[in-house]
């Protein structure tokens, strides 16, 4: 168990630096980090890992200032709703590992960040939105597979 | 049969004009004529530099004689971009110059092409931070097309101007553009995208299309 947090923490810390440096710069509308969230939230399945979530929203508050949302209080939020589906779903579907299910919490996910950032800005830009959910909806998908890969050796916890 | 042989007219056609092309280059004249016509066009141009000039000394004089401040010579800073901001929701930028090479908030950055980037909104020692144009809190006041102007505000995805109180003049395709003080030079920001009246507003609202892509980009040069 120590381990898979250990992992998880890794897993967090890189995608969160990646979102620091942020080498794409404007051209791709995605956060790795809120991304990496969805990930560990899909995977965990007895404890939510509530207080890495509470540590990366803080973390990124304190090193990016100009991101107004409250990711403190948000990225929790995301992990209890994700948490919530996740059992509702997979299990009325009896089913673990099923694609549809999985970019259907990914997508509730999203709109929830969308719907956080444009209630602190104030404003209603539907291109951006849709760029926002796509991309981000497509690059979850990928990296939430290979992170299930990553962590296939702790199989029998999922 | 004419046109099966036509390629081959054609071929041996441009191999003798390559040989005589080659064999014989344009007359003495045809270069004499050419030298001519560009020192006339040399001419033309240094009269019009003095004019130009004569000009530039009036509007000293004028500008002495009614006691306004004197025009400041436009001074570019160029600097490089170190990072983006992480937050898809803002457009900010951190450059390589600071308080050292005497940058100082509100400063205005534009792309190689002349086009507005942004504005300096905080300084460090070595490094700044830019507001990009189309950021949600970068706002501006310009000038529309010849004789309106407004508030530039950025939305992401673009900018607006606000407070039109009539845009019936207005048309796709008018200029957006800013003047900064005591600097005769027209920085050029966009052209206007839409322009819609709004029945529940007094103003008309105004879509911009930037000139510059905020997407990417290395290097941008501060108006000093």
């Amino acid at each position: 168990m120590k381990n898979i947090n250990f992992k998880f923490f890794f897993f967090l810390f890189i995608l969160f630096l990646i979102d620091l440096i942020n080498p794409f710069g404007n051209t791709l509308s995605i956060e790795f980090l809120f991304i990496g969230i969805i990930c560990i939230s899909l995977f965990q399945k007895n404890t939510p890992p509530i207080i890495l979530c509470v540590l990366f929203g803080y973390l990124k508050e304190c090193f990016i200032p100009q991101a107004k949302s409250l990711s403190v209080i948000e990225f929790p939020i995301i992990c209890l709703i994700i948490r919530y589906f996740k059992f509702r779903l997979f299990f009325a579907s009896n089913q673990t590992h099923n694609f549809l299910i999985k970019s259907l919490i990914i997508s509730l996910s999203l709109v929830i960040h969308i719907l956080f950032n444009s209630l602190s800005l104030g404003l209603m830009i539907p291109v951006l939105y849709l760029q926002f959910f796509i991309q981000s909806l497509l690059i979850a998908s990928i990296l939430n597979f290979y992170f299930e890969k990553w962590l296939s050796e702790y199989s029998t916890i999922f | 049969m004419v046109a099966v042989f036509l390629p081959f007219r054609k071929l041996i056609q441009n191999i003798f004009i390559t040989i005589s092309k080659s064999s014989f280059p344009p007359s003495k004249n045809k270069y004499i004529n050419k030298i001519e016509q560009l020192e006339k066009k040399n001419l033309l141009l240094s009269l019009k530099i003095k004019h130009l000039n004569d000009i530039k000394n009036e509007n000293t004089k004028l500008r002495k004689a009614l006691q306004l401040e004197e025009e400041k010579t436009i001074n570019l800073l160029g600097a490089e971009v170190l990072t983006f901001s992480p937050s898809n929701w803002r457009h900010i930028v951190t450059i390589n110059k600071g308080s050292n090479d005497d940058i100082k908030e509100g400063q205005f950055a534009i792309d190689e092409n002349g086009h507005l980037l942004g504005k300096i909104i905080e300084i460090n020692k070595t490094s700044s931070r830019l507001i990009l144009i189309d950021d949600p809190e970068f706002t501006t006041s310009v000038f529309v097309a010849k004789k309106d102007f407004g508030l530039l505000k950025g939305n992401l995805v673009g900018a607006k101007v606000l407070y039109i109180e009539d845009g019936s003049e207005l048309k796709k395709g008018d200029k957006v553009w800013l003047k900064i003080p005591l600097i005769n030079f027209p920085i050029e920001i966009g052209e206007i995208k839409k322009v819609k009246n709004n029945e529940n507003s007094l103003f008309w609202d105004v879509d911009v299309k930037l000139y510059t892509k905020n997407s990417f980009f290395e290097k941008i040069f501060i108006i000093k």
